[in-house]
């Protein structure tokens, strides 16, 4: 009877335990098909077409109306011929090549079946790899974490574009610039060429090896030469007499030094038939000096025309100014190294990099950019260094002047400073002396639109001849001169060394991605390709928060310095600003606390309402 | 429906009588808000500043922390919805009323789901006002932005809720729902790592990079609102099978 019941037990425990696995077997099962339905729904959703709406105000999550409007131009069928490896190690490569190929997804779909994609491995497929290397596409070097160390993997991702035999690459599929990419090369297919843009000012033969000799600005050209054709247009040719060639879509000229009459004027007739110009005009130009510590010097052309274009500007109405801006209020912060001295005062032969703040370096915020001139519209700002204005004239009659780009208000058109000051002392000494004369906001680029009077107008100057000896600038020839012959467009910059290779040691802006932005713009408006300056330049706006600090030095009439203050006024003026700078930091503890008060008040009220509503209704 | 609503007002009844829902909604908004005026995001790939730090008017970070302080604040939501019941023996009888399991499975989720939603709004809202008067907020991201957070809580009370059906004790649920989401919001951080073909599934089935790469920028995307709600219908069925496995045994 026992044994009976014991066994009964064993069989009802067994048939439980029984029960239990199988239901937890059971759930596991569900779990899994669960996670693997899901899945599955990624991976289907993940081919439906694209129905993303980006309802931010800078709109940059979404496709352009410009991406739309190219692409709307296609007659015929685009192919894009994408190389992309398919296994790739690096995760974050892959996720990146995953977004490439969705952004793809999406131009295509916004082509209206006039796109074609058609991706292809180059490290399995032979043909694919000879047809990249054909059109100089290259892998690329990509690191992936492999157990404990780093492998190194060589990855294809470009981009080789077919319209109309015409063909454009994109030599590295970024997921963040691959709509301007894709869009700008398909912008270019569609006109009838690439333009040929003439580049004077430094020699094509320079050492690209150097970024400080003479007109250094190999990095510019070379991301220019990516889209454009760069025709060499020498200095010493024109100076001896040669025309610009003619069929050039637009000219550029970078820091010319001193340039012969006869130079300036082939420029300036180019101009006068119709070629769109960009002349960077920088008298100043800086260079290292290796004497003990590297050390930074300044020269100039000789005066009283450093550049060569002094006169020409003059007569267009935005004469260039012989000397630079001293921004105080947008002084660029820049790394600088700084010897060390000994105990007896002499070089250790070590250097320091600290951080310098110069006001020589204009570091030009959004309010000191036009809002209506395309190029600068979207831009965030740009740093010059030892920039030209371009003092305020009445245009000739005709001719539009407008200046897109301008220092702050609190600046001043200084001489030049022979060397590269590292210490902060003296250059806040500089300033407070400067604050005695009135301060000039002044126009740090130009722009000129319309039929300008040539300066040449009486004669042409000689070509120079060095062997003959004839060609001084004082000499003319009979030869025709054209004068207020065409619509013209001219872009003049007070600064060249914004486009400059960057050099890690020097103070100077140097080539920065922000920097080929604004040229690059300069140059598409000039070309009459706004459509690409639009697409270039999204940008975030921005958004900046009130200066609560600002506010209330500005109601306590702290915010302009008191340059003849007694030591009781400075004294005053001491207390006052920390009463201020008190109330900010308590503004912003009071603007903190708000959100958090608000919130917990609003749950606590809810709280108490609630459980005394419980109460009465129990 | 009637009934999903009638269960759903008896789960905000009781979490509402708890003094724990007040104590982590108050911890959760004065956590979040410092995190967001004072410290920044200091991790991932590219950290970001403070509100004062940085100086932009934009939410950003705000929205960045919410996939990790979600992460802790809705299985602390959640911990009790099944648990409890358990412990205090209610579930059986509960059990036992002509109700569906999955109504009983739906009416804790969109009492839970409200509840996230409220707290959110209470989040989001006062200090996007604030924001606002100190610049010129993007007001359509932040609505957006709203919509994609109050989506990425529902997913994880989902998530939650099917963790505290299979813990024994309210602790361990806390404990394992929180490890599950923070694993999920740590994932998208080391993605990188795994093999290139993982990498790129992960990153695509991470809630937060859902989030944040559509949602919190303004953008509404169908594909992301269809992943949230299948993360949502998997937790409810799973949750569902957890808890019918319970009654048949």
């Amino acid at each position: 009877m026992r044994s009976s019941r014991m066994a009964r037990r064993t069989r009802l425990g067994s048939s439980m335990r029984c029960r239990s696995g199988r239901a937890s077997s059971g759930l596991l099962l569900t779990t899994l098909l669960v996670l693997g339905v899901v899945i599955e729904v990624d991976r289907l959703v993940g081919r439906v077409p694209s129905a993303r709406v980006d309802y931010s105000e800078d709109g940059l999550y979404g496709l352009s109306p410009v991406t739309a409007r190219v692409l709307g131009q296609l007659e015929d069928t685009l192919s894009v011929h994408a190389f992309f490896t398919a296994e790739i190690e690096s995760g974050r490569a892959a996720i990146e090549k995953a977004r490439v190929e969705a952004q793809l997804e999406e131009l295509r779909a916004l082509a209206g079946g006039r796109m074609l994609v058609d991706v292809r491995d180059p490290s399995v497929d032979s043909q694919a790899e000879l047809d990249a290397r054909t059109h100089g596409l290259q892998a690329r070097p990509v690191q992936a974490a492999q157990g404990t160390g780093l492998s190194r993997q060589l990855v294809h991702r470009s981009l080789l574009l077919r319209y109309r035999g015409r063909t454009e690459r994109v030599a590295w599929a970024d997921p963040w610039t691959l709509e301007a990419d894709v869009v700008g090369a398909v912008a270019r297919m569609l006109r009838d060429r690439r333009p040929r843009v003439g580049w004077a000012g430094e020699r094509f033969d320079s050492d690209p090896r150097s970024s400080w000799q003479l007109g250094s600005f190999h990095g510019l050209r070379r991301q220019l030469g990516r889209r454009l054709d760069l025709v060499a247009v020498d200095s010493a040719e024109l100076e001896a007499g040669e025309a610009v060639p003619e069929d050039l879509d637009a000219l550029v000229v970078v820091q010319p030094l001193a340039w012969h009459p006869r130079a300036v004027f082939a420029v300036e007739q180019a101009i006068q038939r119709g070629t769109p110009a960009l002349l960077l005009l920088d008298s100043v130009q800086m260079h290292a000096h290796a004497e003990g510590q590297r050390a930074v010097h300044a020269m100039r052309g000789d005066p009283p025309s450093p550049t060569g274009f002094e006169a020409l500007t003059r007569s267009w109405g935005a004469p260039l100014v012989p000397g630079h801006v001293w921004d105080a209020a947008w002084a660029g912060e820049r790394g600088v190294l700084v010897s060390q001295l000994g105990a007896d005062g002499r070089p250790t032969g070590s250097a320091r990099r600290e951080e310098l703040r110069s006001p020589a370096i204009v570091e030009v915020a959004r309010d000191g950019m036009s809002a209506t001139f395309p190029p600068t519209a979207g831009l965030e700002g740009i740093a010059f260094g030892w920039a030209q204005p371009f003092a305020e004239a009445e245009p000739p009659e005709g001719v539009t002047r407008l200046d897109p780009i301008h220092s702050s208000d609190e600046a001043w058109v200084v001489e030049l400073v022979e060397a590269l000051v590292k210490d902060a002392s003296v250059l806040e000494a500089r300033t407070a002396t400067l604050r005695r004369d009135p301060r000039v906001r002044s126009a740090l680029a130009t722009v000129l639109t319309g039929r300008l009077p040539s300066p040449f107008r009486r004669g042409a100057p000689a070509p120079l001849d060095l062997v003959g000896g004839s060609g001084t600038s004082a000499e003319t020839t009979d030869e025709p001169v054209l004068d207020a012959a065409s619509e013209a467009r001219v872009v003049l910059v007070g600064d060249a060394d914004f486009v400059r290779d960057p050099d890690p040691y020097e103070l100077l802006p140097g080539l920065e991605p922000r920097a080929l932005l604004l040229f690059e713009n300069l140059l598409d408006w000039l070309l009459a390709d706004e459509d690409l300056i639009s697409l270039r330049s999204r940008l975030p706006r921005a958004r900046p928060l009130r200066d609560l600090l600002e506010e209330e030095l500005d109601a306590e009439g702290l915010l302009d310095a008191g340059l003849h203050d007694t030591v009781a006024e400075l004294s005053d003026r001491a207390r006052r600003r920390a009463d201020a700078e008190r109330r900010a930091e308590a503004a912003r503890w009071s603007l903190m606390a708000a959100p958090v008060g608000t919130s917990l008040g609003v749950v606590l009220l809810f709280g108490l309402l609630w459980n005394q509503r419980e109460r009465r209704r129990r | 429906m009637r009934s999903v609503l009638a269960i759903a007002g008896r789960e905000l009844r009781s979490a509402f009588e708890s003094p724990v829902a007040y104590a982590v909604i108050g911890i959760f908004v004065v956590a979040s808000a410092g995190l967001f005026f004072l410290v920044g995001l200091p991790v991932g790939r590219v950290p970001l500043p403070s509100l004062w730090e940085g100086g932009e008017a934009n939410l950003v970070v705000l929205f960045a922390w919410l996939p990790l302080s979600l992460g802790l604040l809705v299985p602390a939501l959640c911990m009790n919805s099944w648990t409890e019941e358990r412990r205090a023996g209610t579930e059986e009888l509960f059990l036992t009323y002509p109700l569906r399991v999955g109504q009983i499975v739906l009416g804790k989720f969109v009492a839970h789901a409200a509840l996230v939603g409220l707290l959110l709004l209470l989040l989001v809202l006062p200090v996007a006002v604030t924001v606002g008067q100190l610049g010129d907020l993007d007001w359509s991201t932040v609505w957006v932005g709203l919509g994609g957070a109050i989506l990425l809580g529902a997913a994880y009370v989902a998530l939650a809720l099917w963790i505290s059906a299979l813990a024994s004790d309210p602790l361990v649920a806390f404990l394992l729902g929180s490890l599950a989401l923070l694993s999920l919001w740590l994932l998208r951080l080391v993605v990188e790592v795994f093999p290139a073909s993982l990498a790129g599934a992960l990153d695509r089935l991470t809630p937060a990079a859902r989030f944040l790469g559509s949602a919190a920028r303004g953008v509404v995307d169908l594909r992301d609102g269809l992943y949230f709600v299948s993360l949502i219908a998997a937790g409810l069925v799973l949750n569902a099978a957890v808890v019918e496995r319970r009654r048949d045994a």
